[in-house]
């Protein structure tokens, strides 16, 4: 578009003007967007549209203008935003400067000064979502219900009900018991009812980037963030506009190397200054004009930690970090030199959340450290993060936080983006231009005349070109980091068997684990670039086995390696253990970990891993202990096809982990537990086949474990906005609505007609959550049961060959119109044409019908509805939910004070469950009332129409046919009707008495098989005893067998044991254990021994912790398990030496055990 | 001409199985229904043409109904089997479905026929569409077992 026709259009009437600017920036380059922008700049609709609103004056009119419409031309829009914003360049500069220092008083927790400058702002530019996000931080100081009172104050002004949600978002995770990723979980909850379709995917990015920047990645559609934002106030629309420039300056790409610098030279030209944009600069030249202030003072720092000074080092952090607190890049590199010095690497730091500052720092120090304290360090950073991104301060946090949370982010993007808003300039970062070698060229001269003759500026160059020798010409005592930063030349310069000959010199045991992790990196990515992939293979499964990869994962690209060595089956690797372990640890799929299982079998001619315990070879380190334990699973070792069945597997499970009792005793209690389970997972599975043949399942337990955990500071942050809006009226937003209209929402006013009680709002939204996940998670939810058991094929096929066997449906041909019935027409001869013709037509609607009718209870009855998902109001599975169902949900939570993470979950699974059992029932009733009457009702029809005159039928033969299929669809819906049962997979840990007991038997004879025990086993109490146990009791039987077995001093084959279960009078479970007794044994002597254990075990309750540091006697520990594990307060012990005989006894609470509801 | 046929459906197998023995009666066809006994006959028996499922149960009696003994793929990881173990035989894959897996990972029987092509050319001939209502899965069928023949 030329300047004259612009010209032409703009002074036109007909023109719609919002389309005019539409194709302004579609059609132009940023230059013709510049010149027609400047000429007209003085047009009164111009300067509307693109100027906006930037000041609002009052909280209604925020984002309250039209814009052009979206155009998806990434220098359109960026032109369009930065005009938008240039003119206004003095505006800018003086919110950039004021903001500078709103951001360091908040870091320092000055809030009145950071109070008086939000203030200032806003009087001077009226409200923006940047000041009311300082607010919101700042009230969330005094406390969350000052927040939400501010929240309550927004809400009350006449807002759109866009800029509602986002106002409600931004108080959200401004408060401080939001974690991060509680917010992100509810966030994206929300997002993921709005993901049908290409806009709304974009519309979620947009949110993303406005509300949740850091817990995204692949942000792509930066001309639709861009555009959307064009609506906001001046502030937000300069923030975003640098946020979007900072993030195309740090892509791996030089795509919009051109739109980046225009943009710079255009706010250049007009004066507007901010560091981030010096910074964007930097990443796009290489040259900065300037160093900040503060970075001589760094520099400093960094050289004295090359050349190993660490004391001096450290003393100039300390120094910095007290003139400056706010250079957060301090912190890190105070820890780094702790932890890497010798005399100081053991300090360990607590992680302190009393001020902000400390926080930061303690957390950085804790998450380099890895000490206790790093979970609770990152979440906490995290949440720092989340809650003040719009700081430069944060964005710099969450680059020194990724390095060490171990994110999937690429490495290149955070030194940019750290290079472009860090409050320090840094000789390193020269490394973001090692992939661009005149770019580094220009940086390394520049950083030159800057830094001066700087050595750690030296060494990074040198790396980058691979230059081994300058850095082996540098004078400087580098210290043992020398032959470092030489093996990263020579990798650099491809000289990788040098690089790993270097490597090798270091003894890794006596250097910190940064340099460690350095050394551990290299030397796997030497092995793999040399094509030594059993060598690369080895040192990471060494690794790994050691606990070491944390931070290595990140720096290598582990899916080039694991392509390169996946060739034709691994055919190139023959260190199959090494390789084993390396695809289980990467978590690859579980059948290329079976062929390299497979191929290690073979190695040894086996079939069967066991086989493998009678081998003479095999020594069992830690590698061979770990493919038996993680390897030879049951998932894995399904895809041999030397098992008949899944018993096979498990038999073959049980008798490796038996083995291994026997091998690691390390880990004997955690085989002893997956045992109990695998037996316990047969009878549990038998029971199921037995006791229920529904194909209804929900894994209830298991979505129990997996998401109560998840609700946790969801549930304390409901019983706070309960308690809140039971004394405030906090209405705000449902999200779903705003996101699935977000089209009409930007603009349309009128909150009242979709709010709701807050607290309630985030009841639902977890319900919603939770019954989501109850119906659609992958592993455990009632779709995945539908589609396999159900609805593929399966019901169809039941249906359909009732009708096939009685010939009363024909097949489709292929332009989907029914075949000739040739079955009763060769029977009807006897007709004339006209009838033959009659009962061909008859018998293809009658097929057509029963297909039909049949599809629709496959792909309509047989489905899920819930609000989210468009489906048939037919479908018998109706998950929707009113407001008012769930409030009365609400009310009954809050009631019967439910509102505590684990009980909630489970009691929302509950009501899902209650909820489904009566769609159930239904669908058994529709089946009988509907369905079958449906059928009979067809094949009545059939049965008429097919009759000639006196009521005769076309052919008997037909006639009976169709009474006979009558009877036969009735059963078969009668059959179909017992798939719908519930049959809840149990995936508890209770077993029952005998269970317990033939474990502990067991697991005695897999670690003494020399002393195999086949105890006699009574149990003298009535069926309605029947008694549950967890895995304890298993470990008291196992203990008390031993001792009967070591104490009774006989042979094996004299072994003679029993064991006894009885109730005594005073409601006690009674377990006596007995075994014959050698002549040898001095019975005096164990007399003794046993009166000792019984005085001990009369001392009561208050010796807990004496028992817990105890451990030699077994009885000692059968009373720790009792006692604490168990719970049991009422437990004794007793014992029975005769001339021949030894008996032990103990005696517990049956009440822990009793069982309400046998299954048996 | 000794065909497997790995199928679990009871009436897809009476289909196949009659539809098979049509075009030539002297066929033998023998028939398994789960991935663990069609791959371990494939391994220990020689076959002319393997008509493959691709959802099948991994054994033939689980012990329930459980869908962790179902193999959504069992069909590609028989393929798979036979490629690693150098046991190449004529392949045609006859699935009701015409499209697998979920949601984002979701694949089409076209796209999976280019897959297997691409991954197993030296065995794999082509796919048939079975639906017990059409009848057009049968000529497909012909044209691939004369294919195998020629």
């Amino acid at each position: 578009m030329t300047v004259s026709e612009f010209s032409n259009l703009i002074h036109s009437k007909k023109t719609d003007k919002s389309v005019l600017f539409a194709k302004l920036k579609k059609d132009c380059s940023f230059n013709q967007i510049e010149k027609i922008i400047v000429k007209f700049y003085n047009n009164p609709i111009l300067r509307t549209y693109l100027s906006g609103n930037p000041f609002p004056r009052n909280l209604s009119s925020i984002r309250d203008f039209p814009t052009p419409n979206f155009v998806n031309s990434i220098e359109g829009e960026i032109a369009w935003s930065a005009f938008s914003v240039v003119r206004f360049a003095d505006v800018i500069n003086d919110f950039v400067k004021l903001k500078g220092e709103y951001d360091k008083s908040i870091l320092s927790s000055d809030y009145q000064n950071a109070n008086s400058i939000v203030e200032n702002i806003g009087m001077k530019y009226g409200y923006s979502f940047w000041l009311i996000e300082s607010m919101f931080l700042l009230n969330e100081q005094i406390s969350t219900e000052n927040n939400w009172t501010l929240l309550k104050q927004y809400l009350s002004h006449d807002l759109n009900q866009f800029a509602s949600y986002l106002i409600e978002n931004i108080s959200k995770r401004s408060e401080k018991n939001m974690s991060s990723s509680q917010y992100s979980s509810s966030f994206f909850s929300l997002l993921n009812d709005s993901n049908g379709n290409q806009a709304s995917t974009i519309f979620v990015e947009y949110l993303c980037f406005r509300l949740n920047y850091f817990n995204y990645i692949g942000y792509s559609n930066y001309a639709y963030i861009l555009q959307l934002e064009s609506a906001s106030p001046l502030i937000d629309r300069y923030l975003l506009l640098r946020d979007v420039l900072c993030h195309l300056a740090c892509l791996d790409t030089a795509d919009h190397g051109n739109i980046l610098s225009s943009t710079l030279d255009l706010f250049e030209r007009y004066g507007l200054k901010d560091p981030a944009l010096d910074g964007i600069k930097y990443t796009q030249t290489g040259v900065r004009s300037d160093i900040k202030s503060e970075s001589p003072q760094f520099l400093s720092i960094i050289e004295e930690y090359t050349v190993g000074d660490y004391m001096s080092a450290i003393k100039s952090c300390n120094n910095l970090s007290e003139a400056f607190p706010s250079i957060l890049e301090v912190y890190e590199m105070y820890s780094k030199i702790v932890l890497e010095d010798i005399a100081t690497k053991d300090i360990n730091v607590e992680y302190h959340t009393d001020t902000l500052l400390n926080q930061i720092r303690t957390g950085i120090f804790c998450a380099m450290a890895r000490n206790e304290y790093y979970q609770q360090a990152i979440e906490g950073l995290e949440k720092i993060c989340l809650a003040y991104c719009s700081t430069d301060w944060a964005k710099t946090l969450y680059c020194i936080l990724s390095k060490y949370a171990n994110y999937n982010i690429s490495q290149r993007f955070i030194s940019k983006y750290m290079t472009i808003y860090s409050s320090i300039d840094n000789p390193n970062s020269i490394s973001i231009f090692s992939d661009n070698a005149e770019l580094l060229e220009n940086s390394y001269l520049n950083e030159k005349e800057l830094f001066g003759d700087s050595v750690a500026l030296k060494i990074n160059y040198g790396i980058c070109i691979g230059d081994f020798d300058l850095i082996s010409s540098i004078d400087n005592n580098i210290n043992y980091r020398r032959n470092l930063y030489m093996a990263k030349a020579y990798y650099v310069s491809g000289h990788y068997d040098a690089c790993s000959k270097l490597l090798a010199t270091y003894k890794l045991n006596e250097v910190s684990r940064f340099t460690n992790e350095e050394i551990n990196i290299l030397l796997f990515m030497s092995f793999y670039k040399s094509g030594l992939f059993c060598e690369a293979l080895n040192h990471y499964v060494n690794l790994y086995l050691n606990k070491q990869l944390d931070s290595i994962n990140r720096n290598i690209d582990l899916q080039a390696f694991i392509g390169d060595i996946s060739k034709n089956y691994y055919s190139n690797i023959n260190c199959y253990i090494d390789l084993t372990i390396f695809l289980k640890s990467v978590n690859s799929d579980s059948y290329d970990i079976y062929v390299a299982y497979d191929n290690y079998l073979r190695r040894f001619n086996v079939i069967k891993p066991s086989e493998l315990f009678n081998s003479t070879d095999l020594n069992f380190d830690k590698k061979v202990i770990f493919f038996f334990k993680e390897i030879c699973t049951t998932e894995i070792m399904r895809y041999s096809c030397i098992f008949d069945t899944s018993q096979d597997v498990q038999g073959e499970r049980i008798a490796i982990l038996k083995a291994l009792i026997g091998i690691d005793r390390d880990n004997e209690g955690e085989y002893i537990e997956e045992i109990t389970k695998l037996s316990q997972s047969l009878s549990v599975q038998n029971a199921i086949r037995e006791v229920n043949k529904g194909r209804i399942t929900v894994n209830v337990q298991e979505l129990i474990k997996t998401e109560s955990h998840r609700f946790k500071d969801d549930i304390l942050r409901l019983v706070e906005l309960e308690r809140f809006t039971k004394r405030n009226k906090l209405l705000i937003n449902e999200g779903t609505h705003i996101l699935k209209n977000f089209g009409q929402t930007l603009t349309s006013k009128g909150i009242s007609t979709q709010t709701l009680d807050a607290a309630f709002v985030a009841f639902k939204n977890m319900f919603l959550d939770l019954r989501d996940k109850f119906l659609f998670s992958k592993e455990y939810g009632l779709d995945g049961y539908l589609s396999t058991r159900i609805r593929h094929g399966t019901l169809f096929n039941h249906i359909r060959k009732v009708f096939e066997n009685n010939n009363l449906v024909s097949l489709k041909d292929a332009s989907q119109g029914y075949l000739e019935n040739t079955y009763w027409l060769e029977r009807s001869g006897h007709l004339d044409f006209k009838c033959q013709a009659r009962l061909s037509e008859l018998l293809s609607k009658f097929s057509e019908n029963i297909d039909r009718y049949t599809e629709k209870i496959v792909k309509v009855f047989m489905q899920i509805q819930t609000d989210n998902r468009a489906r048939d109001s037919e479908a018998y599975f109706d998950y929707r939910f009113s407001n008012t169902d769930i409030f009365s949900l609400y009310v009954v939570s809050i009631r019967i004070n439910i509102l505590e993470y684990d009980r909630f979950v489970e009691f929302v699974f509950q009501y899902l469950l209650l909820h489904t059992e009566k769609i159930l029932n239904r669908i058994k009733s529709s089946l009988d009332m509907e369905i079958k009457p449906q059928f009979l009702e067809f094949l009545q029809n059939l049965s008429n129409e097919t009759r000639v005159e006196n009521s005769r039928a076309m052919i008997t033969d037909l006639s009976t046919s169709i009474a006979k299929c009558s009877t036969e669809i009735q059963h078969e819906l009668m059959t179909i009707s017992e798939w719908f049962e519930f049959s809840s997979p149990s995936t508890n840990y209770y077993v029952d008495l005998k269970t317990a007991i033939e474990t502990s038997i067991e697991i005695c004879n897999g670690i003494h098989p020399t002393y195999v025990l086949t105890p006699e086993v009574s149990i003298d109490f009535e069926s309605s005893y029947d008694i549950k146990t967890d895995l304890n009791l298993i470990y008291i039987i196992k203990i008390l067998l031993e001792n009967i077995v070591a104490h009774s001093g006989l042979l094996p084959e004299n072994q003679q044991t029993k064991i006894r279960c009885e109730i005594d009078s005073l409601n006690l479970l009674k377990l006596t254990i007995s075994n014959l007794l050698s002549e040898n044994v001095d019975q005096m002597s164990l007399n003794t021994k046993l009166n000792e254990v019984k005085e001990r075990w009369k001392s009561g309750p208050s010796e807990v912790d004496k028992i817990n540091t105890e451990g030699g006697s077994g009885f000692d520990k059968i009373r720790k398990i009792l006692l604490i594990d168990m719970q049991n307060k009422n437990f004794d012990f007793d014992f029975c030496v005769t001339e021949k005989h030894l008996s032990l006894s103990i005696y517990f609470t049956l009440n822990m055990l009793y069982n309400e509801n046998p299954i048996n | 001409m000794k065909i497997l046929l790995i199928e679990d459906d009871k009436k897809k197998i009476e289909d196949v199985r009659q539809f098979v023995l049509s075009i030539d009666s002297t066929y033998t066809v023998l028939v398994k229904e789960s991935y663990q006994s069609g791959l371990r006959q494939l391994l220990t028996e020689d076959y002319d043409l393997l008509l493959l499922d691709m959802s099948m149960p991994t054994w033939d009696k689980p012990l329930t109904g459980h869908v962790s003994h179902f193999e959504k793929f069992g069909g590609y990881m028989i393929m798979k089997e036979l490629s690693r173990n150098k046991k190449h035989i004529n392949t045609i894959l006859i699935t009701m479905f015409d499209d697998f897996g979920e949601a984002d990972s979701s694949l089409t029987l076209s796209k999976l026929n280019v897959k297997l092509l691409e991954e197993f050319s030296d065995f794999y001939i082509s796919y048939v569409y079975y639906n017990s209502q059409e009848s057009d899965w049968q000529e497909k069928l012909l044209k691939l077992i004369k294919q195998v023949l020629i």
